[in-house]
């Protein structure tokens, strides 16, 4: 099914096309969400309200981007969504001496990877304009314009954005990303 | 170009997205900047380190199983035709349609109650009193007439258009013996 049919099948809500979306786009958007939010398991709720909300609002797409992008748009509102809810919540100290601890579920060796990445770590330290930038940037390889457009907000605001993220990354992880003193590195730009 | 001016393009430059003419100023100047072109040469290293790091902690990872099932099962439950009633077509337009609708609609009624309000009258049915000539009714005629003039003055011709009014009483009668109604006509003063 390629993604005209995909889109209006989603548009008639036929079960086969919302099949083909979470079968091409789930593994996709969900390592996005991992990258984004830092928590696999809160990735998993944000990409099943994302293709919710996707398939609810299917009608509204009007081709201007892939549908990939479209969707990964849903994803960044719903976690910033998230991610204010989360800030909001007020910590009632008494409920949470009352609460049962919850059973540690094992991680999957996934996640375990995921979590214990340096560069999840140094993710999660920048704020999530910065954050968000980086990934679209390097993870769903956006070119400049196509970010500003993504973000809605200037070119000279995802430069910025991405100059401090950069930086702030390079500081993070001075082993992993320290290229100032490599040697064997070519002048690509001259080629 | 200048060194400045090459790092604020830096990232266009990079996308391939600079016009031509940048572009070939971007590379001019490239030859001539060691300090460009090893900062260049920098970035495009980190960009890739990152995108494999970004693959290398995201690739083992895959959306669970019953994720999919649940958007599947609630995309059944919530959107799918199975579930759909038979007003399932019609939908609530945006709270600005509606807006724009209902300031519509009185905006009609307005229009419509000013044109009912400045009608001219209209020829008027009055039952005559029961009697003998029942089934007669008086009935008042208004008739406009347009009259047209011409007269010369000097070396110009004067033309004017003036409006008279009738007014035309008649009365209808119905049946065998009646008699006719007198009919009265009144001339007004042209309008």
């Amino acid at each position: 099914m390629d993604e005209e049919q995909l889109v209006l099948g989603l548009k008639r809500r036929d079960s086969a096309a919302v099949e083909a979306l979470v079968a091409s786009c789930g593994d996709r958007l969900f390592r996005s969400a991992c990258l984004l939010c830092g928590d696999p398991t809160e990735a998993q709720d944000l990409v099943q309200d994302t293709l919710l909300e996707t398939i609810r609002s299917a009608h509204r797409f009007q081709g201007r981007s892939s549908l990939y992008t479209w969707l990964h748009a849903i994803l960044l509102n719903l976690a910033r969504h998230h991610h204010r809810k989360r800030r909001r919540l007020v910590y009632d100290e008494q409920a949470a001496q009352q609460e049962v601890a919850p059973m540690e579920e094992t991680p999957s060796p996934a996640d375990a990877t995921l979590s214990s990445s340096a560069l999840a770590h140094a993710l999660g330290q920048l704020s999530g304009p910065h954050r968000e930038v980086l990934i679209l940037r390097f993870y769903e390889n956006m070119k400049v314009r196509e970010i500003a457009t993504h973000l809605g907000i200037s070119k000279g605001t995802v430069k910025s954005r991405l100059h401090y993220a950069l930086a702030e990354m390079q500081r993070l992880l001075p082993n992993e990303m320290n290229l100032f003193g490599a040697a064997d590195t070519k002048e690509i730009v001259e080629q | 170009m200048n060194c400045r001016r090459f790092q604020h393009r830096i990232e266009d430059y990079l996308d391939g997205t600079l016009s031509s003419r940048k572009q070939a100023a971007a590379e001019q100047h490239l030859e001539g900047c060691a300090a460009c072109r090893q900062a260049a040469r920098r970035r495009q290293q980190l960009g890739r380190r990152l995108e494999q790091e970004f693959r290398r902690c995201t690739e083992s990872l895959t959306l669970p199983p019953e994720v999919r099932q649940r958007v599947l099962q609630r995309s059944v439950e919530q959107f799918l035709p199975e579930r759909q009633h038979f007003w399932s077509g019609f939908s609530w337009p945006r709270p600005a349609w509606r807006l724009a609708l209902a300031g519509s609609a009185i905006a009609a009624l307005i229009l419509v109650a000013a044109w009912l309000r400045f009608q001219p009258p209209s020829p008027r049915m009055v039952p005559r009193p029961s009697g003998p000539e029942q089934a007669a009714v008086s009935i008042d005629l208004l008739l406009v007439t347009p009259e047209y003039t011409f007269r010369p003055e000097g070396a110009c011709v004067i033309d004017a258009l003036v409006y008279h009014t009738n007014v035309v009483k008649a009365a209808l009668t119905a049946g065998l013996d009646h008699k006719p109604a007198p009919i009265e006509q009144e001339r007004k003063l042209p309008l």
